[in-house]
């Protein structure tokens, strides 16, 4: 798994977002984006899952560009922003729905991704009853499942507990063994340094050393 | 696959909004139903089925009175909100940007809301047959295809009787068009007010025309001829996917429209 973005730059309504970003990041590592609200975060995240299209400038995942050759990466899972499902759905459910999208995983699949987050797979509850840590829990579940090549989680931690973030650790060591090219944006400067091979500081919409 | 998602989610989660048209469909009935005792006319069960869509004859080229179709463009505006809220309902948030990424393809998302407006499209109009239908069963109205509400022109073809469900799944699809460019409530905003205008102004341009078989000229003197229709509709739906697949794939998918961070 190699992401390649080159020279990239995204200018929204003539305020420039990114600024001529180029990064080469690699497979089975973990990459904390790091930098102040507004700095360009989560929009280089949204760039790189193919959400915006860049002004200027590439996007290459395993050679192929991004917006041209491919509407989105092959293998992503996602947490960006705040976590939603269906409400009226359970947990198990919601991630089936998902899951149907691309790769059917099997049940049994879908509950050992709900355990290791820490959620419990036969919890007949809806969503609409969940607690924040739970939802962000089920995010995180959302955005591991099937052990996609790139996964991309912005505040992951948000509202997570002690026992919770131990689990989140869990998991990022396990894709990381994997293969999966993990990037984590996090406001917790010291949980982003431990979990992170490299951490990358972002401002203005610039990587700053 | 992002197909099967919209059948789950889009349709099957929504039919119950269908019971409000049929509650509009069951007071358009009682209306027909006592001007028919009044005026004494002998209608069958197509006649209330049609009534739903017959609207006004061209104005003012019929020398009638303008009197808004109100029947008519209930009907179409609830189909409109329908329409408009779903789609890009959830595409801001977590959830939508995961069904977006995980289908693997801009190009099939946008498509498979185009197979699930004409889904939708047909089970309205099929809430609307078998609503009157049952109304004319209970109240033993004549179940025929009969038609006795109004006349019918020597150009009347039965592809004139599709007209009305063509319009709205080509109306669908030109206001997801427009959802790709502004919002679900602007672009449901212009289609209500094509809607309106094609009421007072009877030409193919303002395509709702073709929904309203009284401006046909299956039905009326001066109306819109059936293939002219079948024309324009083809033209607004090839513009509408058209502009509105390469739109969406240029479209950058923000936190909220307008978001820039």
């Amino acid at each position: 798994m190699q992401l390649d973005l080159k020279n990239v730059s995204k200018t929204i309504k003539g305020v420039t977002i990114l600024d001529n970003i180029s990064l080469t990041l690699q497979g089975g590592k973990v990459y904390g984006f790091q930098g102040k609200n507004g700095s360009g975060k989560t929009m280089l995240m949204r760039l790189i899952c193919g959400l915006i299209r860049p002004t200027s400038g590439q996007v290459v995942i395993n050679g192929e560009i991004l917006g041209k050759d491919i509407s989105f990466p092959r293998s992503v899972g996602v947490l960006i922003e705040n976590p939603s499902f269906l409400p009226e759905y359970t947990a198990l459910k919601n991630l089936r729905l998902l899951s149907d999208l691309r790769e059917h995983l099997s049940d049994d699949e879908l509950k050992a991704v709900l355990s290791d987050v820490g959620l419990d797979p036969e919890d007949k509850r809806k969503y609409r009853s969940f607690s924040l840590g739970m939802k962000q829990k089920l995010g995180i579940a959302a955005a591991v499942m099937g052990e996609p090549e790139l996964v991309i989680l912005d505040e992951p931690i948000n509202a997570v507990d002690d026992a919770g973030v131990e689990n989140i650790r869990h998991i990022l060591a396990k894709l990381k063994a994997h293969g999966s090219l993990i990037i984590v944006a996090c406001h917790d400067r010291e949980e982003l340094e431990l979990i992170s091979d490299e951490v990358l500081r972002i401002d203005a919409g610039r990587i700053v050393p | 696959m992002y197909f099967k998602y919209d059948l789950k989610v889009g349709f099957l989660r929504n039919l119950p909004k269908l019971i409000v048209l049929a509650g509009i469909v069951l007071i358009a009935n009682v209306s027909l139903r006592r001007n028919a005792e009044l005026l004494s006319l002998n209608l069958s069960s197509f006649d209330y089925i049609l009534y739903l869509v017959k609207s006004i004859p061209p104005f003012p080229q019929s020398g009638e009175e303008f009197r808004f179709p109100i029947v008519w463009y209930l009907i179409q505006l609830y189909l409109m909100w329908i329409i408009g809220s779903y789609p890009f309902s959830s595409v801001y948030d977590n959830h939508g940007v995961s069904v977006l990424i995980y289908g693997g393809s801009r190009s099939r998302w946008y498509l498979s809301k185009v197979a699930w407006i004409a889904l939708t499209v047909l089970a309205y109009y099929l809430v609307m047959t078998i609503t009157s239908l049952l109304f004319c069963i209970v109240l033993g109205v004549p179940i025929s295809w009969e038609i006795n509400l109004f006349a019918v022109s020597e150009e009347f073809s039965s592809a004139a009787l599709l007209l009305p469900i063509v319009t709205s799944f080509v109306t669908g699809v030109f206001q997801l068009f427009l959802m790709t460019l502004t919002s679900p409530i602007v672009s449901f905003i212009a289609v209500a007010a094509l809607s309106a205008a094609s009421t007072y102004i009877t030409t193919p341009l303002l395509f709702p025309n073709c929904s309203q078989l009284l401006k046909l000229s299956a039905f009326s003197e001066y109306g819109i001829g059936t293939a002219e229709s079948y024309l324009t509709l083809g033209i607004v739906f090839a513009f509408s996917l058209t502009a509105g697949l390469i739109a969406f794939n240029k479209r950058d998918i923000l936190k909220s429209q307008g978001d820039e961070e």
